[in-house]
C-alpha cells in the first residue's frame, strides 16, 4: 500500500517524534487490519492527490479540512476536529459584547485577517499573536496556548443541532398519530357511512406534509 | 382511487427503507425518525386502500386508521423519549435507540487495560453523530506521572 503523507503542523507534524503520532498509528492499524503493507511517501497537498485520483496512492494522511477543493476527487474521513475563528481577549479581562471598534491583533497576510477585515473590528496586523497584549483573532485550538478566554457563543459547537432536529421529528411523528387517532376515532363513532371512502380520506391527504407526497 | 393510492405509497416504502440503513451507518437519528416518517406515510396510504375496498363496510376504514395511528403514535411515543434522553445526557444508544450502545464499555475496557492505570471510570454523552467522553483515570503508582500519562 502506498501511502501520501501531507506536512500541515499543527496537525501533522513530520519530525522523528510525530512519525508515530496517533494519525500515523491509525493509518498503521488500518494497514495492519486489511494485511497491508505500508510505503510512506511524503509531498505537498496537490502531488499527493493527483497521485491519488490516478490510484498511485491508496491513501492520503495529512491536516485537510472538510471542505477541501480534493473532497471532489478523494473520500474523506470524518472530520476528527471542528475548530472555529474567533476573537479571544487575554484571561482575566471582561470579554466585549461586541468586536466593533476593538482593537484585535491578527497574524498578518493570514485567512484570519481578510475574515476579520470583513467585521467591524479594528485589525491591528501583528507578527505572532502570541505575543500580542490585547484581543486576538485566533482559531479555537490555540486558546489553551495563549492563555486567553473564548468570547464565542457556541464552545462546544453546534454538534448538538442533531439532538434538537432528532427532537422536533420524533415530536412531529407524536403530534401525527395523536391527530390521525382522533380523527379515526370520531369517524369510527360519528357513523358517518354514507360517504365513507371519500370522507375518511381526506385526513390522510394531510398527511402529505409528514414526507413524501401520498 | 387504488391505483393512485398504490402510486402514492411506493415512493415512501422505497425511500423509508433506503434510509433506515443509512441512518445505522451515519449514527443519524433524525434520518432514522424520518424513515420512520416514510412509514407512516404509505401505512396510512395502505388504510386509505382498506377503507376503499370496504365500502360495504363502513367501519372498517376507520377501525384500520385506529391500529396504524396506534402505530405511529408508538413510534413517536419511543423517539420523544429518547431524543429527551439525548438532551438529558443519558447513556448513548444505537441509532435505532433499541439497546446501549457498546461504545462507552470498549473504552473503559481499553483504559483500564493500559497498564499505568488501576482504576478508571468513563461516562460518554451522545452529541449528535459524535460522541464525548469523560475519562477519569487512578494511576497505578504516583512515581513518574508527569512522565508516565504522556505514554499512550
Amino acid at each position: 500500500m502506498h501511502e501520501g503523507v501531507k506536512d500541515n503542523p499543527p496537525w501533522v507534524e513530520l519530525d522523528e517524534l510525530d512519525l508515530e503520532a496517533r494519525r500515523y498509528a491509525l493509518a498503521e492499524r488500518f494497514a495492519a487490519g486489511i494485511e497491508a503493507e505500508i510505503e510512506w511517501i511524503e509531498g505537498s497537498e496537490e502531488e499527493l492527490f493527483a497521485a491519488l485520483e490516478v490510484h498511485e496512492l491508496d491513501l492520503v494522511v495529512g491536516g485537510i479540512t472538510s471542505v477541501s477543493p480534493w473532497a471532489s476527487v478523494a473520500a474523506l474521513t470524518h472530520p476528527y476536529l471542528t475548530t472555529a475563528s474567533l476573537v479571544a481577549v487575554p484571561e482575566g479581562r471582561e470579554p466585549p459584547d461586541d468586536i466593533a471598534g476593538l482593537e484585535v491583533g491578527v497574524e498578518s497576510s493570514s485567512e484570519l485577517e481578510g475574515l476579520l477585515r470583513k467585521t467591524d473590528a479594528r485589525v491591528i496586523e501583528v507578527e505572532d499573536v502570541a505575543a500580542h497584549e490585547g484581543a486576538v483573532a485566533i482559531d479555537n485550538y490555540l486558546l489553551d496556548d495563549l492563555d486567553v478566554v473564548d468570547t464565542g457563543a457556541l464552545p462546544f459547537g453546534y454538534h448538538r443541532a442533531v439532538n434538537v432536529g432528532y427532537l422536533c421529528a420524533s415530536l412531529a411523528l407524536f403530534v401525527m398519530g395523536l391527530f390521525i387517532l382522533d380523527d379515526s376515532v370520531m369517524k369510527f363513532i360519528s357513523f358517518e357511512h354514507a360517504h365513507a371512502p371519500i370522507g375518511l380520506v381526506q385526513p390522510w391527504g394531510r398527511a402529505t406534509l409528514a414526507g413524501v407526497g401520498s | 382511487m387504488i391505483p393512485a393510492l398504490v402510486y402514492s405509497a411506493i415512493p415512501a416504502v422505497i425511500i423509508g427503507r433506503l434510509k433506515l440503513p443509512l441512518a445505522r451507518e451515519l449514527h443519524d437519528k433524525v434520518l432514522y425518525a424520518d424513515g420512520q416518517m416514510n412509514k407512516a406515510d404509505w401505512l396510512t396510504a395502505d388504510a386509505a386502500m382498506i377503507g376503499v375496498i370496504g365500502i360495504g363496510l363502513w367501519w372498517l376504514d376507520a377501525a384500520a386508521a385506529i391500529i396504524i395511528s396506534l402505530d405511529i403514535t408508538k413510534d413517536g411515543v419511543t423517539n420523544l423519549k429518547a431524543a429527551t434522553g439525548d438532551l438529558m445526557d443519558s447513556r448513548p444508544t444505537v441509532t435505532d435507540d433499541s439497546q446501549l450502545d457498546p461504545l462507552p464499555e470498549r473504552l473503559r475496557s481499553e483504559v483500564e487495560s493500559l497498564e499505568w492505570v488501576s482504576d478508571c471510570a468513563v461516562r460518554v454523552r451522545e452529541e449528535g453523530h459524535v460522541f464525548f467522553a469523560d475519562v477519569q483515570v487512578v494511576p497505578s503508582s504516583d512515581a513518574e506521572l508527569a512522565v508516565k500519562s504522556r505514554e499512550p
